[in-house]
């Protein structure tokens, strides 16, 4: 209790003896943390969009174009089996029945479903699913989840959901098969991302294999310079914003170390008048502790306060912040402070006091 | 029972990577009551010497018992509520916190001290600011006042836990010769009524005079009594 006592009367101490120094901790600090906090979303982005990037089913598709239309097998593709494949389709041609489209909405919030084609063939309908929020206008809510083979539309009629791809038109290579259809696309996606090595390695099983179907070509993105340009640009995001932390933290870190100095030699008395370092070492951190608890929640209250009319703009991960996310920042602010003090500690833990008391008078 | 008992201390210290002796089998005893001036020469190990009765120095080899308890023992928590129980310093500089009231200068070993409850911490620096005339400066910064007010109050924190000894290293170096007459005397005095163990660490010769045992220092020696 006293020392808690002890603490708060040295917050209140340097305040009222170094108005002008804590008041300028204080802003500047407060602008660090700020920093921080705008600077953490943007980097939990950079993240987010590198995983993201690893993930991308752009990076991970096989697009083989044939110079004419082809009556594929399932058997045509046996030479892909010792690779990780996530899904086989084909492209085919819509039938003339554009009367009869509708768009369809999940229950998902995510996934839509549109341009639904009835009779592709022999009575058998496709729909695809599609990520664009532009389309669910038509309100048409079927029972079934996006994963479902049926889909009941409101008017009674009933669908089969083959696929559910990025780009239209492509269906499932069973579809495609049971169908008895042509078609001078396919696409191979793999469950991951390959290097290289592995992705010439596919490329060249396609070319050989696929061969005799008349291939013009075999696309990936893997192999593309957009993709490196991607990562490139994701790289440079993270290094920019890791940058200016790492300033914003430096910043924090100096301010903080200059106001403990201010009672160093407050510290070494201690000791003389009969504390121990232990006693020493719990005061110092309680102070540094009050001291950015104080500076980081006014930068939390803040950036809270002013998200939806100032910093929201400069949010540009669109992410919006958590409770989590302040908590994450004002924990690391405070980590930060006791990190600047452990020099302090290091020499105040092996010197004999005087020597201490001499060093710092 | 010696309040302090030395026996055969030594200190060393490294000094460009050679060991220097700065206290070289140092035998004394100091009775309760008793009022000491340790003499010497600049570099003889007067301050060393205070330093280790004081607990703020650790010593290599030989025995110390502050009021019969041997301290070598002790870890850093022990030496520091014996610290701040029975030892009470006045230093040359008189080690105040500047920035801080007078009140708060004095009160503070009793943050470090469980036996004074919070409510009555302010209460008692008050008295032992009145008995020794300064209690109207208690408001005053301690950077506010004169040097023999200062040292006054580094005194009157020196009391404020009822130690059993006070040391005091150079207490007059920095005054003028009345005001540090005028220290001398109060430090007389609290040895005489109090009963306050008093040992005064200096090189001058008339400060001495004020105790009534002198032990002179010379090489790291306890040469005379």
């Amino acid at each position: 209790m006293n020392t808690l006592k002890l603490v708060f009367s040295r917050v209140k101490d340097d305040i009222r003896n170094h108005p002008f120094i804590m008041l300028l901790y204080y802003i500047g600090s407060i602008l660090c943390v700020l920093a921080f906090i705008i600077s953490y979303n943007n980097v939990q982005n950079s993240f987010i969009s590198f995983q993201h990037f690893l993930n991308s089913i752009e990076f991970r598709e096989y697009k083989i174009n044939l110079n004419e239309e082809a009556e594929l097998k399932k058997e045509d593709f046996n030479f892909l089996s010792d690779y990780d494949i996530e899904n086989i389709s084909c492209s085919t041609s819509f039938t003339d029945n554009y009367d009869n489209i509708y768009e369809v909405r999940t229950f998902s919030s995510i996934e839509y479903i549109y341009d639904v084609e009835s009779k592709l063939k022999d009575n058998k309908t496709v729909a695809e699913v599609f990520n664009n929020s532009e389309y669910f206008s038509k309100n048409v809510i079927f029972s079934s989840n996006s994963a479902s083979d049926k889909v009941k539309m409101s008017d009674g009629s009933e669908f089969e959901i083959c696929r559910i791809p990025v780009t239209d038109n492509y269906i499932t290579f069973d579809k495609f098969t049971e169908n008895n259809l042509k078609t001078t696309n396919i696409v191979i996606t793999t469950k991951t991302l390959h290097n290289s090595f592995e992705n010439s390695e596919i490329k060249n099983l396609i070319l050989e294999n696929l061969g005799h179907y008349g291939i013009t070509s075999v696309e990936t993105m893997n192999d593309n310079n957009r993709a490196m340009e991607e990562l490139y640009s994701m790289i440079n995001t993270f290094v920019v914003v890791f940058l200016i932390l790492l300033i914003c933290f430096i910043g924090c870190a100096a301010m903080f170390k200059y106001v403990f100095n201010l009672n160093r030699y407050e510290n070494v008395i201690y000791c003389l008048l009969g504390a121990s370092k232990k006693r020493v070492t719990a005061i110092i951190i309680l102070e540094a502790f009050i001291i950015s608890v104080i500076s980081s929640v006014s930068a939390i209250i803040i950036h809270a306060a002013a998200y939806d009319t100032y910093f929201k703009k400069i949010d540009y991960s669109g992410l919006g912040y958590a409770v989590s996310d302040y908590i994450i920042v004002a924990v690391f602010t405070v980590i930060l402070s006791l990190a600047t003090i452990i020099p302090f500690f290091v020499s105040y833990m092996r010197s004999p006091v005087m020597q201490m008391k001499e060093k710092y008078s | 029972m010696s309040i302090i008992e030395l026996s055969d201390i030594s200190k060393y210290y490294k000094v460009n990577k050679k060991k220097f002796k700065a206290l070289d089998n140092v035998n004394l005893k100091i009775e309760k009551g008793e009022s000491v001036a340790v003499l010497g020469k600049s570099g003889a190990g007067k301050s060393t010497l205070m330093h280790i009765i004081g607990l703020l120095d650790r010593y290599d080899e030989g025995s110390y018992k502050l009021n019969g308890e041997e301290v070598s023992k002790l870890g850093d928590s022990e030496l520091s509520k014996l610290r701040n129980e029975e030892i009470g310093f006045v230093l040359q500089d008189f080690s105040l916190i500047d920035q801080k009231t007078v009140l708060m200068n004095v009160m503070l070993p009793l943050y470090f001290n469980k036996k004074y409850p919070a409510n009555h911490m302010k209460e008692k620096a008050l008295d032992i600011l009145e008995s020794l005339g300064i209690k109207d400066q208690a408001d005053k910064k301690a950077s506010q006042l004169s040097g023999g007010q200062r040292q006054r109050v580094s005194i009157a924190r020196a009391l404020i836990t009822e130690p059993s000894v006070i040391l005091a290293d150079e207490p007059t170096g920095a005054l003028d010769s009345d005001t540090a007459d005028e220290i001398m005397h109060l430090l007389t005095e609290l040895n005489e009524k109090k009963g306050i163990t008093v040992v005064v660490v200096t090189h001058d010769k008339r400060i001495a005079e004020y105790c009534k045992r002198k032990i002179y220092i010379a090489d790291g020696k306890c040469v005379t009594e």
